[in-house]
């Protein structure tokens, strides 16, 4: 089935610009976050579409090999936008990443949901668990890798190519686990729900880690 | 199980193992930012042999394209060259023995080339490793741990590994087998020599500082014997390979133990 992505970006977009006049402080950084996430994945789909067609790889070996490259690039540079021009805290980097990372799965979903449709509760609820989560994963262990580096002042080359490439290898790893039907489709399903917790760990262990 | 799946469950495991025992290092504080570079590193590593893996047993007829495991093995590289610079932040001054280093990792790259035809990935992989072999000759340098001596049989056995493996190209089946051969004992040579030095700094000489950076080299050197190796000379370079990480993990504990 054809859809529309723009039309229904544009769809989902408009409200929240609006919503922009009327929020102040974290709640309009976290709305504009959100909406720059789901412009990112739009663009993303554009970028994967083009470079696939160009290397002649089918659409299932474009998600595996091409999308989370550019996809995981694309977020981190609106990151590294909203860092180089706000240069915001610790907290409200983090902020930035998880509304970055759940804009950009949401918009993800409601295409996905429009294409495939959405009558199997089970099957919606997996893809919430596990694309929804992935992507928010992704951009928050990005950011915790960026507030590691910042406070050691070790913000070089290095350290953003090493955070980058986890977070893609992390996002191509998932792609490829679901590629294919049986056992590592299902630990594909697992995994971003598993590193969401160990995140979640060290997120909450990272101020006394970091301590000194 | 083929053997490269074989090989993948051992590398992953390693990686593992040697993940487990870094991040216990974090607790420490102590060379807090090598040992996180380091624990990077190995993270990046541990995904990247999985990725393989999965691929591997997916697909294991289809040659793989460029995906992100190519930049994570360049990732890994770029870490481990930041892990050594946090020990040593004057590593970044320049030495003139760099240069050939360079030229080194330059013509490993041609080679790759010539052996793949995969230019994106060999070029990317060669810029990581030639920086990561010139952080390690700097810092080399800096804690003395080669001798002048030592240096010029370094040098002479690069030398002759890039001429045996350019001259393979260009002669017959027979000759270039041989050639094949006489590269991988020089690249064995080179290997053993690197990891028994660095063995012998850490634990006879109780000289940290040296033993880490040749255990350093001894994964470089690692990378290169199995990039240019094949058949029963690759499972000899990926089980010293594999040796390699513990012993720059037995360094790095060394270096926090010592403060």
């Amino acid at each position: 089935m054809t859809i529309f992505a723009e039309n229904i970006f544009l769809c989902i977009a408009v409200p929240m610009v609006v919503s922009l006049f009327f929020t102040h402080g974290d709640v309009r950084r976290y709305v504009a976050a959100f909406f720059l996430g789901m412009g990112v994945c739009l663009i993303a789909a554009y970028v994967s579409g083009f470079l696939g067609m160009v290397a002649g790889m089918e659409a299932n070996d474009t998600s595996i090999f091409i999308s989370p490259m550019v996809e995981e690039m694309l977020k981190f540079l609106t990151l590294l936008f909203f860092m180089v021009l706000f240069m915001p805290g610790d907290q409200v980097l983090t902020m930035l990443a998880v509304s970055i990372g759940t804009g950009f799965a949401t918009f993800e979903n409601s295409c996905h949901i429009l294409t495939t449709g959405a009558g199997s509760l089970p099957y919606i609820l997996i893809r919430g668990f596990s694309v929804g989560i992935m992507h928010v994963v992704s951009m928050l262990a990005l950011a915790i890798w960026l507030i590691i580096a910042k406070r050691l002042k070790a913000f070089t080359f290095s350290a953003v190519v090493g955070g980058l490439s986890l977070a893609m290898i992390f996002h191509a790893l998932y792609n490829l686990l679901v590629s294919e039907p049986g056992i590592t489709m299902q630990i594909g399903y697992l995994m971003p729900s598993l590193a969401a917790v160990l995140l979640y760990l060290l997120h909450r262990k990272l101020p006394s880690l970091l301590e000194n | 199980m083929h053997s490269e799946q074989i090989i993948n469950l051992i590398m992953a495991c390693v990686f593992f193992l040697v993940l487990i025992h870094a991040i216990k290092l974090l607790q420490s504080k102590k060379h807090f930012l090598t040992v996180v570079f380091f624990v990077f590193a190995i993270s990046c590593g541990l995904l990247s042999t999985l990725y393989w893996g999965v691929y591997d047993f997916l697909r294991p007829e289809d040659r793989m394209p460029f995906a992100a495991n190519e930049l994570c093995e360049c990732a890994v590289f770029l870490l481990y060259a930041s892990s050594l610079r946090a020990v040593f932040p004057k590593s970044a001054s320049f030495e003139k023995k760099i240069i050939p280093v360079a030229l080194f990792a330059a013509a490993n790259v041609v080679l790759w080339i010539a052996w793949s035809g995969e230019w994106v990935q060999d070029i990317l992989t060669g810029l990581s490793l030639g920086w990561f072999l010139c952080v390690i000759t700097s810092c080399l340098c800096l804690t003395g741990a080669l001798s002048a001596a030592e240096w010029v049989g370094a040098g002479t056995i690069s030398f002759l590994l890039i001429l045996g493996q350019s001259l393979t190209f260009f002669t017959p089946e027979l000759i270039s087998g041989a050639l094949d051969k006489g590269c991988s004992a020089l690249l064995l040579a080179g290997m053993l020599w690197l990891v028994l030095k660095a063995v012998w700094a850490l634990k006879k000489e109780k000289q940290v500082q040296k033993g880490l950076c040749l255990s350093y080299a001894s994964s470089a050197w690692g990378a290169v014997f199995m990039y240019m190796s094949g058949g029963i000379a690759y499972l000899i370079a990926f089980t010293l390979a594999v040796s390699c990480y513990f012993l720059m993990l037995w360094a790095i504990k060394e270096e926090v133990a010592e403060g």
